[in-house]
């Protein structure tokens, strides 16, 4: 379970390298990956069903139809990519590493001495830098990315603390995923017809 | 019933109003050193003018032809209420009823002159509706030092209450405040003039323009009545104390004379105010009416 | 109870009347009918079920409505008979009067406004009537939002709909401190029934503090000074027989409010808020008074002269709060009936006066009273029942506005024996005179607006050619003016139902209030025997008019030539005639500093410098409550909100950055780290 954790830290400060879409899409991919091989340790420790379920939904609609919904935008997009987000890459590492220590410190300060104390700090670390990226990155592609990686490190929460959430809550979680990235395609594919880039930095001419 | 005394009360003022109007012409007409009418002369006027025939408008309506009846009714009405003693044990003599009757008379008045349609007729009633909303709480303050005084604003109560008081400060600047409000209320030097015959300075005469012969003497008559009843309200509520014996018909004469010959110096003595002069003059019986409340 | 059975068919009459419009939109003369018979019925059934619940006594009824927040009832006790008395009788009226009315809206969205109109009904219906907090504001809220969309009725002018804006803005403002003052309450007594609320448990500093909810709450309803901007712009914008049932009935429902909360739930308080409302009360009324005198828009005068009303009601009440606190329930008793009866008063002749200007607005197309004259001839009818709303609104006697004043005079008189001392001796001597202002000045406004509209010669074509109005205004109209006359000639039937009304309120006694002679009105107040008896003003009156008969035809009949009026010569004509901003001119200079008019002359000196020039004379008035107070207050809002606007950067990006750094710093801050 430490070591999938680690892994997972990882896979997101590559993310926060990465500045092709297709690459993007890959590493969230990975990412999916392991958090469903997570949950499926925690459902060997604890051998409920519903949460063999989970990390079966995890891989089909996480790890596989998101990615390639994903990959097909990215294919129309030929000539896409993050040129110069608000922040460049290698400062982008940079505050994801501060994040990362950040979530340590205060996993440490509030509950001293906790069992999972190395996944509940992962999973805050991927929550903020999940929202760094939404923030930093201009296409909307991207912005996607970063809040797939905030939804699983609030996945990862689940896991670590209670076990696993109740289907119900998964569910509803899935959905929300969903349903951002149906959101996502049909405003990407409209651009794309219209002409215009989908760099969201135009969308500020909208402003009240 | 008690209200037959009230009725007979008013017709006796009806009767005498004229002759209080020709004594206060007389007076004014001896200190000005003129002859001057006789003086039963304004009986005269009103007897001349029954006799003729009217002209009247024809963009009047039936506003036109009811306004001097109401005019004249209010004016009997309020004459009816006046506390002279005998009257009084029938309770309907009320101020704010007294003073909205005549308000009736004034209101339809108005609008008959508004009715004929000429610039004059709306000036005049437009300046009396001015200087009747400026004398309305001028009144309303004098009475209610009074008022305040006998708890009630039953008309009896208050003239009861009244001679049985002694002379006093307060009842001093009442009077001089009422005094005031009565030459407001009548049309009288220094507000209006009643003898002017040009337009442009009338106030009561300019709303009566359009009218002749029978209505014009109604309106005069009802003017006048209008008149005693004011210095009656004057010598029975704000002269205290029994001086020449209010009970007795005789004092109240003596009284009502003094106050004609009182009005016709102040008319002879000062000259008409500039009409935006007037809010200032009436401020001045406000003030007075205050300090009788405080002094009291 | 039979009571309650009329309420339910009430309520399911005005309903239908909602609901028939979407079958009968297709047919515009169907729907007029239809919508305003059941409006007529359901305000019928409101008078009986009124005169049932006084004969009967209290009615509780439950609604068949399921809210999650307990059973709604209605409870009709008399305080709500007396308003449902109201609503039924102006109701009734206004919709005898809309058949003929509607026939002008055909072709302009008829059936919305039918159905708004029973909607309007059904509301204040339910205002008056439900005893639950939440309802009362559901009701409170749908009357609000029902009349917004009436007053907005006609929206191509831009003018009505600004008034449309300001009013709901302000309605919504008076709904914030109702629904704080309400659950204030309902929080101190743990429940939402208004039974429950009077032994609601609250601390002196939240009662006062519910106190002057209420008082700003029902008072921007009610149009109180410095609340009332709504007013005078809302109720002209509204077709006529709305802005009838507007001032007549909806102002009243923020009267009951206050009743509600000053008899029933908060009781006997300190001395101030009696004498809070009594300065605010004739502030109002002086205010409105000048301001009415000074319009020429006959709707707008009709306007303000409800908030003169309403500040003479509010004169009422306020006395009565302050004997309540003193513990004189006799005087309390006559004040608060003064003002509960001056509430039908102004009911009946303000919905019969804007019906009038609402005839004349049908006949001639405009409200400009410089515009309008001679209509006397034309309308022989509309001009006397208008007679009658004026000099009832003038309180003039023998009509029922002089008995609500007399009332009102009486109870202030009484005031200095329990503020005592020479302050209170002062005060209410004030008191006295402004309203005495006040009295002059209403009664000058209205031979004004009678004078100039109905009288003398048409100032223009199309006061030339007005119609006479069908008879089913006439009927509405002579309703409402009959009961002004009845209710003057006979105070006692009226004072008897308030007697009724104002039964078992602590604090207030009425057993004296119904002396013992039937003609007449004479308090006893245990202070003094004081009192007017109509029929003897009626008598006088009858003689004097007699004595004046005998001297007109003393000589014989008398012979009558015609003359034409006189002008120095010359042949008279309109333009000659006096104008109503002439009229108020000499008030406008002697009040300047509160109405700040100035004028505009412009002069074309293209003619003949001989034979004279064209002038055009325009009064402006600068409105001294919007210009001191709402307009600095509108600046500072605005100005705040363009400063609030920088942290709005366009981009999606530094909004997520908002969320991020905040929930960066309750992270660590949480942890205490």
């Amino acid at each position: 379970m430490n070591i999938l954790t680690i892994l997972l830290l990882f896979t997101t400060l590559l993310l926060t390298r990465a500045s092709e879409l297709k690459t993007a899409v890959r590493i969230i991919r990975v990412q999916s990956l392991m958090l469903a091989m997570a949950c499926t340790a925690v459902g060997m420790e604890t051998g409920e069903v519903q949460i063999y379920v989970a990390a079966v939904l995890t891989i089909i609609i996480k790890a596989g139809f998101l990615p390639y919904v994903l990959l097909n935008i990215v294919n129309t997009l030929k000539h896409e990519r993050e040129d110069h987000p608000i922040l460049n890459i290698s400062y982008s590492s940079l505050v994801a590493c501060i994040a990362i220590v950040l979530s340590y410190g205060l996993i440490d300060q509030a509950l001293p001495g906790a069992g999972s104390r190395d996944a509940l700090a992962t999973a805050v670390a991927m929550t903020l830098i999940g929202l760094l990226l939404i923030i930093t990155r201009r296409q909307a592609v991207m912005q996607i990315m970063g809040m797939i990686t905030m939804e699983n490190g609030i996945y990862l929460v689940g896991l670590s603390v209670a076990k696993g959430f109740p289907l119900i809550i998964e569910l509803g979680v899935f959905f929300d995923v969903l349903v951002a990235v149906m959101v996502l395609s049909i405003l990407t594919s409209r651009l794309k017809l219209s002409g215009i880039s989908t760099d969201t930095s135009i969308l500020k001419k909208l402003k009240g | 019933m008690n209200i037959l005394l009230n009725v007979i009360q008013a017709l006796g003022v009806v009767l005498l109003a004229p002759l209080v109007a020709g004594m206060i012409k007389t007076a004014k007409a001896r200190m000005q050193n003129r002859r001057g009418p006789k003086l039963f002369q304004v009986y005269f006027d009103l007897i001349k003018l029954l006799h003729k025939d009217s002209v009247v408008s024809p963009t009047v309506s039936w506003i036109f032809n009811l306004a001097p009846y109401i005019y004249f009714a209010g004016a009997v009405a309020a004459a009816a209420l006046v506390p002279v003693s005998a009257s009084r044990s029938s309770g309907v003599g009320d101020i704010f009823t007294l003073i909205y009757l005549l308000a009736l008379g004034r209101f339809f008045l108005v609008l008959a002159s508004l009715d004929a349609g000429s610039a004059f007729g709306g000036m005049g009633g437009a300046r009396e509706m001015f200087i009747a909303v400026l004398v309305e709480p001028a009144l309303l303050l004098s009475m209610m030092t009074v008022a305040f005084k006998a708890q009630s604003t039953n008309l009896g109560l208050m003239a009861s209450m009244v001679e049985n008081s002694p002379l006093s400060l307060a009842y001093v600047f009442a009077a001089v405040a009422f005094f005031i409000v009565l030459l407001a209320e009548t049309g009288r030097i220094p507000v209006d003039n009643p003898d002017t015959h040009l337009e442009l300075t009338m106030i009561h005469e300019g709303m009566t323009l359009e009218y002749s012969a029978r209505k014009l003497a109604l309106i005069f008559w009802a003017s006048a009545v209008k008149q005693l009843v004011m210095i009656l309200l004057f010598v029975l509520l704000f002269l205290p104390g029994n001086v020449f014996g209010s009970e007795m018909f005789s004092g109240i004469v003596l009284k009502v004379l003094l106050v004609a010959m009182v009005i016709a110096i102040a008319e002879t003595s000062t000259n008409k105010l500039r009409l935006f002069k007037v809010p200032d003059f009436l401020a001045v019986s406000c003030l007075l009416s205050l300090l009788a409340l405080v002094a009291q | 109870m039979i009571a309650g059975y009329l309420y339910d068919l009430m309520l399911l009459l005005f309903s239908m009347g909602v609901v028939s419009v979407f079958f009968t939109s297709s047919n515009a003369k169907l729907t007029n009918y239809v919508a305003h018979s059941l409006a007529l019925l359901g305000s019928t059934l409101a008078i009986l079920c009124a005169i049932f619940v006084f004969m009967q006594g209290k009615v509780d009824i439950v609604l068949p409505v399921m809210l999650p927040f307990g059973p709604i009832g209605s409870s009709i006790d008399f305080l709500s008979a007396f308003f449902l008395l109201i609503i039924g009788v102006v109701g009734a009226a206004t919709s005898i009067y809309a058949y003929g009315y509607s026939q002008e809206y055909y072709h302009r969205r008829l059936p919305l406004m039918a159905g708004l109109y029973n909607a309007f009904l059904l509301s204040m219906v339910l205002v008056f009537t439900v005893s639950h907090v939440v309802a009362f504001i559901i009701a409170w809220e749908v009357m609000s939002t029902v009349s917004f969309f009436l007053v907005n009725h006609e929206y191509e002018k831009k003018v009505n709909t600004r008034a449309a804006y300001i009013y709901i803005v302000m309605t919504h403002l008076g709904t914030i401190f109702i629904t704080i003052a309400f659950l204030l309450l309902a929080v101190g007594a743990n429940s939402m029934d208004f039974s429950q609320l009077k032994g609601s448990l609250v601390s002196e500093n939240l009662r006062n503090v519910i106190f002057v909810c209420t008082l700003i709450g029902f008072g921007t309803k009610a149009g109180m000074v410095p609340l009332h901007i709504w007013l005078p712009r809302a109720h002209p914008a509204a077709p006529s027989h709305v802005s009838a049932l507007m001032s007549g009935v909806m102002l009243k429902t923020a009267i009951y409010g206050m009743c509600r909360f000053f008899l029933d739930f908060l009781g006997i308080g300190p001395v101030w808020w009696g004498t809070l409302v009594l300065v605010l009360g004739i502030i109002t009324a002086a205010i409105g008074v000048l301001y009415a005198f000074i319009e020429h828009d006959i709707k707008r005068l009709l306007a303000y002269s409800s908030v003169e009303n309403i500040g003479i009601i509010l004169l009422g009440i306020g006395a009565g709060m302050v004997f309540m606190s003193k513990q004189q329930p006799v005087l309390a008793g006559l004040a608060f009936s003064a003002a509960l009866y001056h509430v039908f008063n102004h009911a009946l002749f303000k919905s019969l006066s804007f019906m009038g200007a609402g005839a004349v607005l049908q006949a001639t197309h405009t409200k400009d009273v410089d515009q309008l004259g001679g209509l006397i001839k034309k309308m022989p009818y509309t001009a006397v029942f208008f007679l009658v709303g004026s000099v009832a609104i003038a309180a003039l006697p023998p009509l029922n506005g002089f008995i609500s004043e007399w009332l009102t005079f009486q109870v202030l008189l009484f005031l200095p024996q329990v503020l005592v001392g020479i302050t209170g001796k002062v005060f209410s001597a004030l008191l006295i005179a402004l309203l005495g202002l006040t009295g002059a000045l209403a009664a000058a406004c209205f031979a004004t607006a009678f004078g100039i509209t109905f009288l003398a010669k048409p100032r223009s074509e199309q006061a030339n050619e007005a119609v006479e109005a069908p008879p089913t205004m006439l009927v509405g109209m002579g309703m409402l003016a009959g009961l002004c006359i009845v209710l003057g000639l006979w105070p006692i039937g009226m004072l008897s139902i308030l007697s009724m009304t104002l039964q078992n309120i602590a604090g207030i006694d009425i057993q004296g209030l119904v002396g013992h002679d039937w003609y007449a009105l004479a308090p006893a107040t245990g202070h003094s025997d004081g009192g007017i008896s109509m029929v003897a003003i009626i008598l006088l009156l009858l003689s004097g008019c007699a004595v004046a008969m005998l001297l007109y035809s003393i000589f014989g009949k008398e012979k009558v030539a015609v003359g034409e009026t006189w002008t120095c010569g010359i042949v008279p004509n309109s333009h000659m005639e006096y104008t109503a901003t002439g009229f108020s001119k000499s008030i406008r200079t002697v009040f300047k500093s509160i109405v700040h008019s100035y004028n505009e002359t412009v002069v074309n000196a293209n003619g003949n410098p001989y034979h004279g020039q064209k002038l055009f004379y325009h009064v402006r008035v600068r409105y001294l409550f919007v210009s001191a107070l709402y307009i600095p207050i509108n600046k500072t809002i605005i100005k705040v909100a363009h400063f609030m606007k920088k942290i709005q950067a366009g981009s999606v990006q530094v909004y997520v950055g908002y969320i991020m750094v905040v929930t960066v710093v309750i992270l660590i801050w949480s942890t205490g780290w």
